[in-house]
């Protein structure tokens, strides 16, 4: 029998990953990175395996062969992306089955903007440019710093992936924003309610934030105010180019982007519009996400009757 | 039917693959080949020359025509490898339009990757 190594305490196993330790296993870990690493990996499987019924409808209702094909083809990354994050939790001793079919609409982690209903092609796009834009923001920077090495590894073909979604929905974007006015009107329509949400996804500002286990542990490596600047950095100056509007603008003397509202203000789920004049406070928006969005129950329902039993038992 | 190994494909009549430079380009040809293999797949961390997907390249009074072929029918970037390629190739000097030839045959097959191609995609994680 091997001797056990000596335990470590949480904040000396912190210590080691800020100066550069990779983590290989699950016996590796300590109690905390482990329960770390399960929250911010279970929120990125729900979100990419909601966002394929989220893009389905629309899918469909392509306006050229090549078109419909580019956006099937996002929804079967998009799946793969999240069987790779299943299968990671798995290694953390969690049940992949059980996870995808055996839970409750609620109980999904994903993010609030794939609790939205797609409502016609112009959102389809705007969805792949602005929101596979945030998955970008956050996945590369995991990639690029995360201390788990086997989601690292994995990220490259993910990485690569989301790029050709996020070229693909930028394309289409400024194809609809240049052809008439009325297609600019659906791009800019889609921008109006999806913006917000995307500035929301990168969570709590951190000022707001006592303490991140996550950065701690190096499981990812900038806040969410970093995110949240980065994510800005890339997406305003090409909805500047196709002359689409958003509530933002470049502060010279700040050096970064501000928000022209009061951060987080309320949103009309029904009518997919923002109340800038009525701000809320950032429990409010968590209680809004507990609550799930309106397609949360139909997406997760798409998701579960699709199983049928091959090898009954 | 599908073809899953180089001998099968050989017994079908496609091999050895007839694709790439074969020491016969003019040095403007050369340069296209070039150029292209610095065009990314849109999906996949190769470029469209190591995907093996640029079957021939040949100008002629400063057009080059590029027979080209997909790995699967209905590629999803099958319009994106159509821009980059015109947009690559008429940064050139000496070319003024290009042709794009898509000619399905021989078959793309993974086959036709070569040794360093297979090694970054293994790396990246795709499984050949």
């Amino acid at each position: 029998m091997s001797a056990e190594p000596a335990p470590v305490s949480e904040e000396e196993f912190k210590q080691q990953l800020q100066n550069g330790k990779m983590v290989e296993s699950v016996d590796e870990m300590t109690e905390g990175y482990k329960k770390a690493l399960k929250q911010i990996l279970m929120v990125s499987a729900d979100t990419e395996l909601m966002s394929a019924p989220a893009y389905y409808e629309q899918s469909l209702n392509a306006p050229s062969l090549d078109a419909r094909a580019s956006c099937v083809s996002v929804i079967q990354d998009e799946l793969g992306h999240g069987h790779i994050a299943y299968r990671l939790l798995e290694d953390l001793g969690e049940d992949r089955e059980d996870l995808i079919f055996n839970r409750e609409p609620n109980e999904f982690r994903n993010t609030y903007g794939f609790d939205q209903h797609i409502d016609n092609f112009a959102e389809l796009v705007c969805a792949h440019g602005l929101f596979d834009r945030a998955g970008i923001t956050l996945l590369g920077d995991i990639h690029e710093n995360t201390s788990y090495a086997p989601w690292k590894r994995a990220l490259t073909k993910v990485s690569k992936e989301e790029q050709f979604h996020l070229r693909h929905g930028e394309t289409w974007m400024r194809r609809l924003a240049n052809k008439n006015e009325s297609t600019k009107e659906k791009v800019q329509e889609a921008v109006d309610w999806m913006f917000p949400i995307a500035l929301e996804w990168f969570g709590l500002p951190d000022d707001k934030k006592r303490h991140d286990d996550q950065l701690d542990y190096r499981i990812k490596g900038k806040s969410n105010d970093e995110l949240r600047q980065d994510w800005m950095d890339r997406t305003i100056p090409f909805l500047t180019e196709i002359d689409i509007e958003f509530p933002a603008h470049y502060d010279e003397d700040a050096d970064e982007y501000v928000i022209d509202y009061e951060f987080p203000v309320a949103f009309d789920e029904e009518n997919k519009e923002w109340r800038f004049d009525e701000p809320i406070s950032w429990d409010d928006v968590i209680d809004r996400w507990r609550a799930r969005g309106p397609a949360n129950e139909k997406y997760v329902n798409m998701i579960q009757s699709g199983k049928v039993d091959v090898m009954p038992q | 039917m599908s073809k899953s190994s180089k001998s099968e494909i050989d017994e079908m009549g496609f091999g050895p693959f007839d694709i790439g430079p074969d020491g016969t380009e003019t040095d403007l040809e050369r340069a296209v080949w070039a150029n292209l293999d610095e065009i990314p797949d849109p999906h996949i961390p190769l470029s469209l020359v190591e995907m093996a997907m640029i079957y021939d390249v040949t100008v002629e009074d400063s057009v080059a025509n590029i027979d080209l072929s997909f790995p699967c029918m209905g590629c999803p970037a099958y319009e994106f490898i159509h821009d980059d390629i015109r947009g690559c190739l008429r940064t050139m000097s000496c070319i003024d339009d290009v042709e794009i030839n898509v000619v399905w045959d021989p078959v793309w097959s993974k086959d036709m990757l070569d040794a360093e191609a297979r090694e970054k995609l293994q790396e990246s994680g795709i499984a050949l």
